[in-house]
């Protein structure tokens, strides 16, 4: 275990500050962060799948919590991302006469059914399990 | 064979006890020198006293870049600033930045990392710089799977996204892969050359 520091940002996610152990860690509160900070353990931030939604954190008082709702909103946001690239990838084929696979309409299909699951998840762990195309 | 002590040639510097006074010695004195680094000293009679002074070093402060193990006995001096010479590395780190954490494996002249949000992290320097005008080069290993990053200085806020100048005591690292965003890598590596 070791000690970290954490502080809200201005736009509302959670900073975490690691000292590397050069300085004292009284020190880099003071000259690394804003006021405010605090320190804790780091065996008190999420774990687990929480932990793969660090931008979707929120701290109250001296405890991180995972917003599930932004934890949804950020995995279909990546979800998205992810088609798109596909998807210009899938084209790029089809002008240069290569078959893609799977079929467009599986394709079609994956992506809803993958959107449903996001929509549909209520934990983090169910988050995490859901795949971005390929 | 015996022979008869004569007692006359002490009889004047024996007192009732039997003890003779320091001028009945052959050498009733002892010089004490000042050494290198010390003051006083002399020749004092024998049951006298006789004090040295240290003359030289009386204590040891920690001047910029100078850090000390303690104030009295072994003492050991490190010099904790940066290198001075624009041909070594001002500072570097190694961090792992998967999983929602960061460990930090090694690093020089860096104070922490700061994990601000997927991909966006500030390096601070424990010493600041001489001035902001240095040069970052990093890279960085797969995440969990096998996606490639590059690693670059961004010079916006990490969080509002508003664009920011260079700093002297930080500067901001942006990870991430072309068309997918922001990532995290395993392994995060960075030099800077002032």
């Amino acid at each position: 275990m070791s000690q970290i520091i954490i502080y809200t940002n201005s736009n509302g996610s959670v900073s975490v500050c690691v000292p590397t152990g050069e300085l004292p860690i009284n020190e880099v509160l003071a000259k690394d962060c804003p006021a405010g900070a605090i320190i804790v353990d780091d065996s008190t931030l999420p774990q687990g799948a929480d932990s793969v939604f660090f931008d979707a954190w929120k701290l109250n008082g001296s405890t991180v919590t995972v917003d599930f709702p932004t934890a949804q909103a950020h995995k279909l946001r990546d979800f998205n991302a992810a088609a798109v690239q596909v998807a210009q990838k899938r084209q790029f084929n089809t002008l240069a006469g290569i078959a893609n696979t799977p079929d467009d309409a599986t394709f079609t299909a994956n992506l809803n059914s993958g959107r449903a699951s996001i929509a549909s998840a209520t934990t983090t762990a169910e988050l995490a399990t859901i795949s971005n195309p390929i | 064979m015996t022979q008869a002590l004569n007692l006359a040639n002490f009889a004047n510097n024996l007192n009732t006890s039997g003890q003779t006074s320091n001028s009945g010695l052959q050498n009733s004195t002892i010089t004490i020198a000042a050494g290198t680094g010390l003051s006083g000293g002399g020749t004092p009679a024998l049951g006298g006293s006789v004090t040295l002074n240290n003359a030289g070093v009386i204590s040891v402060a920690a001047g910029t870049g100078i850090s000390l193990s303690g104030s009295a006995g072994s003492v050991t001096i490190t010099n904790s600033a940066p290198a001075t010479a624009s041909t070594v590395a001002k500072a570097w780190c190694n961090f792992n930045s998967n999983g929602g954490s960061i460990s930090i494996y090694a690093s020089y002249n860096i104070s922490s990392v700061t994990y601000n949000s997927t991909g966006y992290f500030t390096a601070n320097f424990s010493s600041s710089l001489a001035d902001a005008n240095y040069a970052v080069m990093g890279t960085n290993s797969v995440d969990t799977g096998t996606n490639q990053f590059t690693v670059t200085q961004a010079f916006v806020n990490p969080t509002s996204g508003a664009l920011v100048s260079p700093s002297a005591s930080s500067f901001v690292l942006s990870c991430g892969q072309a068309g997918y965003g922001s990532r995290n890598p395993q392994n995060v590596m960075f030099v800077v050359f002032r």
